[in-house]
């Protein structure tokens, strides 16, 4: 859960650079609903930034089921363990 | 003894000098031209199969301003008459009964609309640019008529989002993808807001999109001065919106970004395809049925289940999906969107009607899984 806790934090600074707005705060619930900009085209660029940061890769079926921010720290932190 | 599967190279170095007969020129590096009005070719006996299809990759001497006819025999049976067009392969089903195990199976090409040759004879002009033929057993059923699917009773009660997700664009224009922003889907998809052209198209799926993040080949262009910058690709001739406009980014750092995001989504595409999560459409500039199945032949080439949408405009059947064979399907559209009006031209009940039919087909054939 820890781990859980920092990956949201680094998942926070990781949108504010591509969002360019330090406003930005995230939690478990965030959608694309939620934050203005969070389109497809945008989508692609976080999952990009996520690989790049963690070394991981996604499958296109896990892409698809990434529909919140919780959904990304939990996609993470199993890749991570 | 009879081959069960066939491929004629007729590239220099290929294997067709087994099979040339009469009508043909020496191999050249890439391909062999046919010359005259009459080809012929010998193939060898093939093991027994209800059916076979056969898959030719030729380009006309003609340019496209001319059509140029191919009528195609068999052992003597009519297969159909072809309308070769460049860098689209053409496949044409051919019926077990007629094909031989015993003896050599003899394949007559007749050519029409053949430009004179520089001597004034007919006889001996270029008649097509042969890069490969395959002959091989075809074990997708196929519907003579197709077989239209029923309609849903209900399509309030489905979930738009989920259904016309389960859809993506083989490019040509971008109508697939607004369609499914106004349903409220954000699918990732690398031709989803993508033009390409048919013969690009096919050069591409050949080679899996590689290389399509390649920096030298890949520019910006402005639609018109300070206005929305489009992303060109000309490996696969590629032309996509990046919804970006002139004055609003940094070229280089867009251009950066934007091959990164080709390079992933081709990646993307890849395994869609692969694992056989998506229904690919195309809308209909394959122009013939035998394009549609060459299309068809190439994704299967990633997954024998690939299953392929053509999406024509037929207002008496809009609406409307019909089966041509296993995967293989044609939507009906009352009109295609106003390249210079979308969204507001969209047929948005016929898309709708067409996505929820087939998904319904697929659900019920257990073909749903991620978007179940």
């Amino acid at each position: 859960m820890a781990g859980q806790a920092k990956i949201l934090t680094e998942l926070t600074d990781l949108f504010r650079e591509i969002f360019v707005d330090d406003e930005i705060v995230l939690s478990e619930e965030t959608t694309a609903a939620d934050l203005p900009g969070w389109d497809s085209m945008k989508h692609i660029e976080i999952i990009i930034a996520i690989e790049q940061k963690y070394s991981v890769r996604f499958s296109s079926r896990q892409v698809e089921g990434l529909r919140s921010v919780g959904d990304l720290v939990a996609a993470i932190d199993q890749k991570l363990s | 003894m009879s081959a069960t599967s066939l491929v004629v190279d007729f590239a220099q170095g290929g294997n067709s000098d087994a099979f040339a007969r009469e009508g043909w020129r020496g191999g050249e590096p890439r391909h062999r031209w046919s010359i005259g009005e009459r080809n012929l070719l010998a193939l060898p006996p093939m093991a027994r199969s209800r059916q076979f299809a056969l898959m030719l990759d030729c380009d006309p001497a003609q340019p496209p301003s001319v059509t140029q006819q191919l009528a195609l025999e068999l052992n003597g049976v009519s297969l159909g008459v072809l309308q070769p067009r460049r860098g689209v392969p053409q496949q044409v089903v051919v019926p077990g009964d007629i094909v031989s195990d015993a003896q050599d199976n003899l394949l007559v090409c007749l050519n029409a609309n053949l430009a004179a040759s520089a001597g004034g004879e007919q006889s001996r002009a270029l008649a097509l640019a042969w890069r490969r033929l395959e002959l091989s057993p075809d074990d997708a059923t196929l519907f003579d008529p197709p077989e239209t699917l029923p309609e849903p009773e209900n399509i309030a009660a489905l979930t738009v989002q989920t259904i016309v997700s389960l859809y993506q664009s083989l490019g040509q224009n971008c109508e697939l993808g607004l369609f499914q922003r106004r349903c409220g889907a954000e699918p990732l998809g690398l031709l989803r807001f993508s033009s390409i052209f048919p013969d690009r198209l096919v050069q591409a799926l050949r080679n899996r999109f590689a290389g399509v993040d390649a920096a030298a080949e890949f520019s910006l262009v402005a639609s018109r001065p300070g206005g929305e910058l489009m992303g060109r690709q000309a490996r696969y001739g590629l032309s996509y919106h990046t919804f970006k406009n002139e004055n609003e980014v940094e070229i280089e750092v867009l251009k950066a970004r934007e091959l990164q995001r080709l390079g992933y989504l081709a990646r993307l595409f890849n395994e869609q395809l692969e694992n056989d999560e998506k229904i690919f459409v195309r809308r209909g500039d394959f122009e013939s049925v035998g394009e549609f199945r060459a299309l068809h032949h190439l994704l299967r080439a990633f997954n024998p289940q690939a299953r392929l949408l053509l999406v024509q405009s037929a207002p008496e059947r809009a609406g409307q999906v019909e089966r041509l064979g296993s995967n293989l399907y044609r939507g009906y559209l009352s009109s295609f969107a106003d390249p210079a009006r979308v969204p507001s031209t969209l047929s948005v009940e016929d898309w709708l009607k067409v996505c929820a039919t087939l998904y319904l087909d697929q659900k019920e054939r257990g073909r749903i899984e991620l978007a179940g």
